[in-house]
């Protein structure tokens, strides 16, 4: 039986880490939740075996929009590790939510949170996909199709 | 709400930036800010979270310090608009000593950078940076954006008009994107262009 996260959300198995000539990272979140409320506190571990030594590694909470338009992302917390060798053993991370913005999907613009493992050199190596909201799920705005013509803020 | 054509959206993006700064209530106004920002020894930071009215209040400053006859230079940052370093170098180099740096996006230099920053500002006439947070630099103005401002604004948006009952009203938007006005505003553009 699928085991279920306290919105009713299936929890899902972790993605597997990144690889690419050797190299791999991976990002865990307690309790392999994707769901939190506004205020939560998410939890977890970073690890990763890099080829070349990196400078820092850093994972990162953020949310970015998608949609028609100019994209818009904030990364709200991230914790950064200076010459953290190319072995990370396992590395903790905790970042608190802020009240805002939801995750919202309307028929122009939506708002994905999730959060990253990026490594200097090398760039975004694992990402996962969150979803913040009151209510356990993302708020969708409306509907109706979209005008082929928009122009976005 | 009937759909309306993007052009004649109310809440375009267009319509959005034309919107002036407004100082929160009782704060100082732009001419305030800027003898705090002297008395501050010209340099300081604009600070508060994302979509809070940090750029429009430096866009509005740097506009009062050109009116005033400063030579402003102006870096826009964001995660996806990186200047590489020859381009931060070839900018530093530009400033003259009449020249006022304007940078938002502060907290995407490198503390390296930051620290190159401040000190050629020292031979510039000031330095203004927004910020999430204000790292060496001291505070000029907390942004917070409230509820209230954020009716005012749909309010001005919408022509003086109170916005239709089928629109979230600004309490719900304010709480839904953490305050983000600008997120707030978009939400809104949707829910216009997408109505019918």
């Amino acid at each position: 039986m699928t085991e279920r996260d306290r919105f009713g959300n299936p929890i899902l198995p972790d993605p597997p880490g990144f690889g690419a000539g050797g190299s791999w990272a991976r990002l865990e979140i307690a309790g392999g939740r994707r769901v939190f409320a506004p205020g939560d506190e998410v939890e977890g571990r970073a690890s990763w075996h890099l080829e070349e030594e990196p400078e820092w590694v850093e994972v990162r909470l953020y949310w970015r929009t998608g949609g028609k338009g100019d994209q818009d992302v904030d990364v709200v917390a991230e914790e950064r590790w200076e010459a953290p060798g190319r072995d990370s053993g396992d590395r903790p991370f905790r970042f608190e939510l802020p009240a805002g913005p939801y995750s919202f999907s309307g028929t122009l613009i939506t708002l994905y949170w999730g959060v990253e493992l990026v490594a200097e050199p090398g760039g975004a190596l694992f990402h996962l996909d969150l979803t913040v909201s009151p209510t356990g799920g993302e708020i969708r705005l409306g509907s109706a199709e979209p005008d082929s013509d928009v122009e976005i803020p | 709400m009937s759909a309306v054509r993007p052009r004649d959206n109310p809440f375009s993006a267009q319509r959005i930036d034309r919107l002036p700064w407004r100082p929160p209530p009782g704060q100082p106004g732009l001419d305030a800010l800027l003898e705090r920002l002297e008395a501050l020894g010209g340099a300081a930071a604009v600070v508060g979270a994302k979509g809070h009215g940090k750029t429009t209040l430096l866009e509005a400053l740097g506009r009062r310090l050109e009116e005033r006859g400063a030579s402003v230079h102006r870096l826009r940052l964001t995660p996806h608009r990186m200047p590489s370093q020859r381009e931060l170098r070839g900018f530093l180099r530009r400033v003259e000593s009449d020249g006022f740096l304007v940078l938002d996006g502060y907290d995407h230099l490198s503390r390296w950078w930051r620290h190159r920053l401040r000190r050629t500002s020292r031979r510039a006439a000031g330095l203004l940076v927004a910020a999430h947070r204000p790292g060496r630099l001291p505070v000029l103005l907390e942004a917070r954006s409230t509820p209230d401002l954020l009716a005012e604004l749909v309010k001005e948006l919408l022509d003086g008009s109170d916005p239709p009952l089928s629109l979230p009203s600004a309490d719900e938007l304010f709480e839904r994107h953490g305050g983000n006005l600008r997120l707030a505003l978009r939400e809104m553009y949707d829910r216009c262009g997408a109505a019918g």
